[in-house]
């Protein structure tokens, strides 16, 4: 209770001095101001506190602005935390996750921190690409479409990178700064490309075709940055060897020299030791190493579907001396390959690294063409395959046909075997096909047009179509 | 809002100090009223308040223009006043009591309705009935609603006392209510 009465003292607020007094003490107190600072020189010190106040006034903000930009900062903040899941490019949330993107480009201001921020990315859309395989509530036409669009980003931000080394080995102030950047891209592009042969894989299960080009495109392009990157390795490397033979060979002499003028002398370090070294030998070894890994993986898969085309095109009837011919030199192609890939090994243990580089590429390029030309072989192939299924099937039908015609007062069983078997019964003996039938309804004159239409030896085109079942078993 | 209004004194103090009647007379509109109710309050006489008000923001400028560093302008000019009425009656000690508020002593049975609103005569009389300690700080507080930190800055005391000086004489109060 005490405190209402309290609380009402606020009301003597209005107490307060005569206007009268008030102004006058004000004039008076302005006046004897002006006389005490009359000619009175300011410290600096004193224009900068001011100076500081002022701004200080002007930069701090109210609570008000301080809770706004702070809630702004977290929408955005949450934003793109949530878009940093998003992964179907025609979400409006994954328009964020790009932008925020652009600016972690914008902010990077080396070509060093740019070449991570790419290869950040590049990794980004893998993982997209590998999810999207993975979604089974997309149809396979977005599917396509989507995966198509995040994997071309990928070679995107992968041919940034190759730009970014190609700017950093040029500058020759800093060459250890390419050697870095080359490093990065060897520790990051290797899973990538795995990943995208797992992203080729899934989709060619579920049947996404369209996919094959634009992954192999990306993983193109990655496998030439690669390249370009273990080449500045290996020059580093290599340098580094000559450099450390020469200190080596250089403190051999001046302790020789020593030795016979009879100073004693300690052991001069070989090579540079203060420098820091950015890669080892046994490193840049196993970076090729896997190079060679995963040609070879390449080359056994290319080997595979030449296996299964020199199958095929043995038990055709159709393939053409000309066919056979091409599907030999293809199989000869991987054999090569391998070749080259073992002088590879061999060159890595011996430590002849570029030239061990030169025969990956080779083997490399040898495995490339020849898929292209299995592909195609195989291609031509499954249509052929699809093509005589279809013929097939019409067949088929057109002999279902001609029993139910046959057979219209008993009814024609229509099983795959009845249809088989039908096949033979009116190609090879269409007589007795005629006299299974028990009643015929049907005047014995149209019965007798029917089947004369029917020739007595089997036809070429059966001939074919039998071809072609061996084929397909 | 508290750290602004000291940033925009300080400035006006700095601002003073180079010459600028101005700023301080922007100074003396802000706080003359204040450090006349609370000089009012403890010396009761309009007179001797105006005349204190005066001597106080004389004394204020006379320790701008000396450099002196102020770090919460209001805090330092409530300190400056107290002591000037602190001095003030130091050296009239032994010559009167200049309380004039004694003589109006107001009648303790008086009972009021605390929810009313009550009469500006009445309130000021039970101020005054006061001790002079306690009456400091319930202006300080309920009339110029400073904070417990700010009036403990002013009055030299912990902010725990100054609390338990506000509940003693919260209960004081209790004897006017109905």
């Amino acid at each position: 209770m005490a405190e209402r009465i309290a609380k009402q003292f606020k009301r003597l607020q209005q107490t307060g001095p005569a206007a009268e007094w008030a102004e006058n003490t004000r004039n008076f107190l302005m006046s004897r101001i002006s006389r005490d600072t009359l000619g009175k020189e300011q410290p600096w010190f004193e224009s900068f506190q001011l100076n500081a106040i002022i701004w200080l006034r002007k930069v701090s903000p109210s609570p008000v602005k301080a809770v706004s930009a702070f809630l702004v900062l977290a929408m955005i903040g949450g934003t793109s935390m949530v878009a940093k899941a998003e992964y179907i490019p025609t979400r409006s949330l994954y328009t964020v996750k790009r932008t925020v993107e652009k600016i972690e480009l914008v902010l990077a201001v080396t070509p060093l921190s740019e070449t991570k921020v790419h290869l950040k990315h590049a990794a980004e859309r893998k993982n997209e690409a590998v999810k999207l395989t993975q979604q089974a509530s997309i149809s396979s036409e977005d599917k396509t479409e989507h995966i198509n669009t995040v994997v071309k980003s990928l070679k995107n931000d992968i041919n940034a990178v190759q730009t970014s080394l190609e700017i950093v080995k040029g500058d020759k102030k800093e060459p250890q700064k390419a050697v870095i950047l080359a490093k990065e891209i060897t520790d990051n592009v290797n899973k990538t490309i795995e990943d995208l042969d797992e992203v080729k894989k899934i989709a060619f299960d579920e049947n996404i075709v369209d996919v094959k080009q634009t992954v192999d495109d990306a993983q193109s392009a990655i496998e030439d940055v690669e390249d370009e990157s273990i080449k500045v390795l290996i020059e580093e490397v290599t340098n580094k060897k000559a450099s450390s033979a020469e200190a080596a060979e250089n403190a051999a002499q001046n302790n020789t020299e020593e030795n016979q003028a009879g100073v004693k002398n300690e052991t001069v370090p070989a090579g540079n030791k203060d420098a820091k070294e950015i890669i080892s030998e046994d490193e840049l070894k196993q970076i090729i190493t896997k190079k060679v890994e995963r040609t070879d993986k390449k080359i056994q898969e290319v080997k595979e579907i030449v296996q299964n085309i020199t199958l095929a095109s043995a038990s055709s009837t159709t393939a053409t001396a000309a066919d056979l011919k091409e599907v030999s030199e293809a199989a000869e192609n991987p054999a090569k390959a391998e070749v080259k890939l073992i002088e590879a090994k061999s060159l890595i243990e011996e430590g002849q690294l570029s030239e061990a580089m030169v025969k990956v590429q080779e083997s490399k390029q040898i495995t490339k063409e020849s898929k292209e030309v299995v592909e195609k072989i195989k291609e031509t192939q499954d249509k052929a395959t699809a093509e005589n299924n279809q013929q097939i099937q019409k067949s088929a039908e057109g002999i279902k046909l001609d029993e139910v015609k046959i057979g219209s007062s008993t009814t024609t069983e229509s099983t795959p075997e009845v249809i088989e078997e039908a096949k033979f019964n009116s190609s090879a003996e269409p007589a007795e096909s005629a006299g299974k039938v028990e009643t015929p309804e049907e005047p014995a004159d149209f019965v007798a047009e029917d089947l004369s239409s029917e020739p007595s030896e089997p036809p070429e085109s059966e001939a074919k179509v039998e071809a072609d079942l061996n084929i397909i078993k | 809002m508290k750290d602004d209004a000291e940033n925009k004194d300080k400035y006006l103090v700095i601002k003073a100090n180079q010459g600028d009647t101005e700023a301080f007379g922007k100074l003396f509109d802000k706080y003359s009223a204040k450090i006349y109710r609370f000089i009012y309050y403890k010396v009761s006489s309009a007179e001797i308040a105006e005349d204190f008000t005066s001597q106080c923001f004389l004394k204020i400028w006379e320790q701008i223009s000396s450099g002196a560093k102020v770090r919460s302008f209001q805090s330092w000019m409530y300190k400056i006043a107290r002591n000037l009425v602190i001095d003030y009656y130091r050296s009239r000690e032994r010559e009167e009591l200049p309380l004039i508020y004694q003589e109006e002593e107001i009648q303790s049975e008086v009972k009021v309705d605390p929810d009313k609103n009550l009469d500006k005569d009445f309130l000021e009389k039970v101020l005054l009935n006061l001790n002079v300690e306690v009456r400091e700080i319930i202006t300080l507080r309920f009339i110029e609603e400073l904070s417990i930190k700010e009036i403990a800055k002013i009055v030299d005391k912990s902010p725990a006392n100054v609390r338990v000086i506000i509940h003693r004489a919260l209960k004081e109060l209790n004897k006017y209510v109905e």
